[in-house]
């Protein structure tokens, strides 16, 4: 107090006080005065006064009918002003302390204070009905998102040093300027058991959360009866939380427990741990608002997953999780799914840790994959596995020095592996593609995975048709974007004709043919460009083409030979002998340049006949619409392109 | 030479090199595979982004890319969603803009390709939407 001065008059009697200072609470230029009949009217100013670093202006309480007799003072027509004007009532006995204040800033809206203000005697009760939360939210920091309803009915109990509140919170809404940090309608309770002892309260929480929405970007939660309760200590600016759990009906319950250190706002301890988490509806409830528009955006998830998490003031410390028959699966367009993944994997910060995973079974496009042991080795971002089998049908894809780990431009990794030879017809018939006889095999020395690119180093050799395919300087750049690019030089040996013309219901050629694709690209696996070559093998074998190949021979490069044939005796042969089938395709700008064994005479020989009887088949469009070719072998047509018929 | 001279002189450069640009004729329309997926994928996704728009929760950025500009204008169950969709487009047209630079044979135009598109994107964008100016902040159409 700076300064007070007593003024009194027959009709007046006013106090001035300069300043009132308390931490959190300052009150400037406070005059009180009695007046009026009786000196039955008290009016309170202050010019300023600011709790929490909140400011109001001429704040004042006026009181039409102060009564006092002996030690009571009462009010029952009073009317506080901050602004708006709430109508007040209240009763102080001095000597006994006994104090009863009410407010009802609104009809249904009431701030009620009963009890004794007595030293180490004091016990206070409060009682708020529909206390409209937004006259809090000056008080709240500035960063925090903005509390802009809500209410709040209850009680708080102050006795001594025992606090005890139970309160019901309705409608609050809250929302940052920018709309990531939102919350609407949310419901639920709030009960806190607290004792102060020497300089340390110790205290008990309960928060309980039944209904509302909340949107902390990126996670969306709604109330359906989640509960913390919290217990713990707080002391000289640090609060710790020794025992606390988090329940999520329907997923599980997780146990917490915390260092926080008020002054400077870091979490100097924190840890979360769960022996059970139900996957299906933690991914709907949870992880599913988290993953729309990715492919992980409709699952059907099972299992159990427990986890402990522990961090320090420098962040994670240790992480532990272990899966217990989790499986996974994309509901409607069934591109993956994963089955019964058990296992541990811890990690701990500065540490090499192992741990493995145990695979029942998996899906990948349809094509399934066997049961699988996945050992890993963990250290910081990396992981680590030395070696893993696959199988896929009758065979099995190894791997070897598998190595992961994060960088500046995102996930890095590299194995090496094989092969074993899987089954080509199976394979095939999976992904829906025209049965191929033979299998698939091969070394895969290296394959890379960075900046976005997938590539792999050396050559892998696939075993088809009789023949071998070997596919070299692979590179597949975005495989996980929206259109993957691939490219590839592909080199073929001795395919069985007679068994690739069944596969692809094409007529029957009896041979062996050679093909080279080099400069391969496919854009979004269509292809855009290579130079292709096809040409019989060397060596001797029976050549016989069917009447119905050199038909479909004939039509790819647009001609109608059936037409031809059946003009001429050759319509009696279901068979011909030929010496040589050779055809090439350059594609650039969706056109392929057509050209086959030799030159004829305005056009190139594709099928060049040999033995009896003998047929050739011959070309004259050299342009064609990759487009357009593609649509041939589809529906195998004729079209402007005449072959000659000899 | 002077300084007028030299100012000059960059300037002649940087007309030469944008006239080179031009004149060289990245051909914008031009289709592959990759970019009839992506055109696909983004008139898909363009249903759904339009009331956004409109609403002003979504707009256009100077760069060629969509931004969540006003979450508040989305209910708060969908907020999460608008984001995934604000993600999926700006990946879209990030891979259609290497894709054409690429369809092109020139990788090296990738982000004038996006520059160009971006005006393209606020020209075409209907009364208002919203779009950001040169200095970046939201001006409505």
């Amino acid at each position: 107090m700076a300064g007070t001065a007593w003024l009194a008059h027959a009709k007046e009697i006013s106090l001035d006080i300069d300043d009132i200072k308390a931490p959190a609470f300052s009150a400037r230029s406070v005059r009180a005065s009695l007046s009026g009949p009786g000196l039955r009217e008290l009016t309170l100013r202050i010019d300023r006064l600011t709790v929490a670093g909140r400011d109001w202006r001429k704040v004042s309480l006026t009181c039409a009918d102060l009564q006092t007799s002996g030690p009571r003072m009462s009010c029952t027509r009073g009317v506080l002003d901050v602004g708006e004007k709430i109508p007040l009532s209240f009763s102080y006995t001095t000597g006994s302390g006994d104090l009863a204040l009410e407010l009802k800033p609104a009809a249904d809206e009431t701030w009620q204070v009963t009890g004794r203000v007595a030293g180490a005697q004091t016990a206070i009760a409060a009682r708020l009905v529909n206390v409209r939360l937004e006259r809090f939210t000056a008080l709240l920091p500035s960063s925090a998102p903005k509390l802009t309803t809500g209410r709040a009915t209850g009680t708080i109990d102050l006795r001594g040093s025992v606090v005890k509140a139970r309160v019901q919170l309705d409608g609050i809404g809250f929302a940052d300027s920018s709309g990531l940090h939102a919350g609407e309608k949310i419901a639920g309770t709030v009960e806190l058991d607290a004792e102060s002892k020497a300089d340390a309260w110790r205290w008990r929480a309960r928060v309980g959360w039944r209904a509302g929405e909340v949107f902390w970007q990126p996670v969306f939660l709604s109330g359906a009866g989640q509960q913390l309760d919290l217990e713990g200590v707080t002391s000289r600016g640090v609060t710790e939380v020794s025992g606390g759990t988090l329940v999520f009906p329907r997923i599980g319950t997780i146990d917490l427990k915390g260092v926080w250190d008020h002054a400077s706002g870091a979490v100097r301890y924190a840890e979360a741990r769960t022996s059970a988490v139900g996957i299906a509806s933690a991914y709907d409830q949870i992880l599913k608002p988290l993953l729309q528009q990715t492919v992980l955006s409709d699952l059907r998830g099972d299992g159990e997953l427990g986890f402990a998490v522990v961090a320090d003031g420098d962040g994670l410390l240790s992480a532990e999780v272990e899966l217990r028959g989790v499986s996974f699966e994309d509901r409607e367009r069934r591109r993956f799914a994963l089955f019964g993944a058990s296992g541990r994997i811890p990690w701990r910060r500065g540490e090499v840790t192992t741990g493995e995973l145990t695979l029942k079974g998996a899906e990948f496009l349809k094509v399934p994959l066997g049961a699988t042991r996945i050992p890993l080795r963990l250290r910081g971002t990396g992981v680590g596995i030395s070696a893993m089998r696959v199988p896929v049908f009758d065979g099995a894809v190894q791997l070897r020095d598998f190595a992961a780990g994060a960088t500046d431009d995102g996930w890095r990794w590299r194995f090496s592996g094989q092969v074993e030879p899987i089954s080509m017809t199976q394979l095939t018939q999976a992904l829906g593609m025209p049965t191929m006889y033979g299998s698939v095999s091969g070394v895969i020395p290296e394959l890379r995975y960075r900046g976005q690119i997938l590539a792999m180093d050396g050559a892998l050799v696939i075993k088809l048709f009789d023949g071998t395919v070997t596919a070299a300087n692979v590179q597949l750049a975005e495989p996980f974007g929206r259109a993957p690019r691939l490219q590839a030089d592909l080199e073929m040996k001795g395919l069985d004709l007679e068994l690739l013309t069944r596969a692809f219901d094409f007529g029957t050629i009896t041979g062996r043919i050679d093909a080279r694709v080099s400069g391969l690209e496919l854009s979004d696996w269509q292809p855009v460009r290579f130079d292709a070559q096809l040409a019989s093998s060397a060596g001797t074998y029976p050549r016989k083409i069917s009447q119905r190949a050199v038909q479909n021979i004939s039509a790819l490069g647009g001609a109608g030979a059936a037409a031809a044939i059946q003009r001429s005796f050759l319509r009696f042969f279901e068979q011909f002998g030929y010496d040589r089938i050779g055809l090439s395709c350059r594609l650039r700008n969706g056109v392929c340049e057509m050209d086959g064994v030799e030159k004829a005479p305005q056009g190139y020989v594709i099928v060049k006949g040999g033995g009896i009887p003998a047929i050739s088949v011959i070309g004259y469009n050299r342009s064609v619409s990759w487009g357009e070719l593609v649509d041939r072998l589809k529906r195998i047509t004729q079209e402007n392109v005449k072959p000659i018929v000899k | 030479m002077t300084r007028l001279g030299a100012l000059r002189a960059a300037l002649l450069v940087l007309l030469l090199a944008v006239a080179g640009f031009a004149a060289a004729q990245a051909n914008l329309e031009i289709n592959t595979p990759a970019i009839a997926a992506l055109q696909r994928s983004m008139q898909d996704r363009h249903g759904q982004l339009q009331p956004l728009y409109a609403s002003g929760a979504v707009g256009l950025t100077r760069d060629g890319n969509v931004a969540l500009r006003d979450a508040n204008a989305v209910p708060l169950a969908q907020r999460a969603q608008v984001n995934a969709l604000v993600a999926a487009e700006n990946q879209d047209r990030a891979a259609l803009y290497r894709e054409i630079a690429r369809a092109n044979g020139k990788p090296e135009w990738e982000s004038d390709i996006r520059a160009t598109f971006a005006q393209r994107w606020i020209d075409k964008a209907q009364p208002g939407w919203y779009y950001q100016n040169a200095s970046g902040a939201w001006v409505k159409k």
